[in-house]
């Protein structure tokens, strides 16, 4: 019953800190066109390490919801990009992170996570909005730019779960 | 600058350090894909020519398929001008004009293009049927 309690409040904190993260990120002035760090996936991806992959699909489906009704971008195309993004990326991390993490460390969960997150946007910015396949070209600039994103999350991803596991006496 | 390139290896070093060889291949593998794709992808999603469209007069008289093999022949100022469809390619045969440019002009094939005759008013444009027309911002 303590121990119940106990998780619940820790996922609640996490859904807040991914939530804030995402509305903080989406208030920073856009310098290169498309291209986003995504830090709001750290809390994602810290969640799927720590609790498990329901509670991270859990506070990554919260998150957007959250995110959208801060922004009031609910229920618009941009919406429908971040929510396939979310829902794609954190089922590819959920299977990659099943290996050891002496095989594929955070930072390999991470880039995966985000080149899944790129490539499901583009695929519904083809479905939703532009229906043009010329789109699909940008395919390979948004792996690079995931890759370079995903590495960088994932050392911040190391940290913020050893301190946590440090903090919360998990294992 | 010498020391900017220093602090950039050992950064990258570092980095590198930090990650296991399952990372390394993940992200080794991404990057040939994406160079792959690169590479590749323009054949694949490209807005390929697949009709022609014939004006003559500054008049434009319809658009054919270069799917199916014809014939056409066109009437401008001079004359009757032959533009010939065949596997996939259009090309103007005969033209009544003096110098034939257009018939040596070559021909309109995948890539698209424009045949040209000027002395008898006539223009072959190659046209792809994805419409461009929609634009979008999102964020």
């Amino acid at each position: 019953m303590n121990e119940d309690a106990r998780r619940i409040a820790r996922l609640a904190m996490m859904l807040a800190l991914a939530t804030s993260v995402h509305a903080l990120e989406s208030m920073t002035p856009i310098v290169l066109g498309w291209f986003r760090f995504g830090f709001a996936n750290i809390i994602g991806l810290t969640t799927l390490l720590i609790f498990g992959f329901k509670n991270a699909l859990y506070v990554t489906v919260g998150r957007i919801f959250l995110g959208g009704l801060l922004s009031g971008s609910i229920g618009s195309p941009a919406f429908f990009l971040a929510l396939s993004g979310g829902v794609v990326s954190i089922c590819f991390m959920g299977l990659i992170s099943l290996t050891k993490r002496s095989c594929i460390s955070e930072i390999g969960i991470s880039v995966v996570g985000a080149v899944s997150h790129n490539l499901a946007q583009l695929v519904t910015a083809y479905l939703i909005i532009v229906r043009n396949e010329s789109i699909l070209l940008l395919a390979p600039i948004m792996i690079i730019a995931a890759v370079v994103t995903g590495i960088i999350n994932g050392i911040a991803t190391r940290y913020l779960t050893q301190s946590l596991k440090h903090r919360w006496d998990i294992k | 600058m010498r020391e900017i390139f220093s602090k950039t290896w050992n950064g990258a070093k570092s980095i590198i350090n930090l990650m296991t060889l399952g990372d390394l291949v993940i992200v080794g593998s991404m990057v040939l894909f994406s160079l792959a794709l690169m590479y590749w992808a323009p054949h694949f999603i490209g807005n390929k020519t697949t009709l022609i469209e014939v004006v003559s007069r500054e008049r434009p008289l319809g658009r054919f398929s270069l799917n199916t093999d014809r014939m056409l022949e066109v009437d401008g100022v001079l004359g009757t001008t032959q533009v010939q469809i065949k596997d996939g390619r259009a090309q103007i045969v005969n033209s009544p004009c003096s110098n034939k440019y257009c018939v040596n002009m070559g021909q309109i094939g995948d890539s698209g293009g424009v045949l040209v005759c000027v002395p008898n008013e006539i223009i072959v444009k190659g046209l792809s049927r994805v419409d461009n027309g929609l634009d979008a911002i999102s964020r």
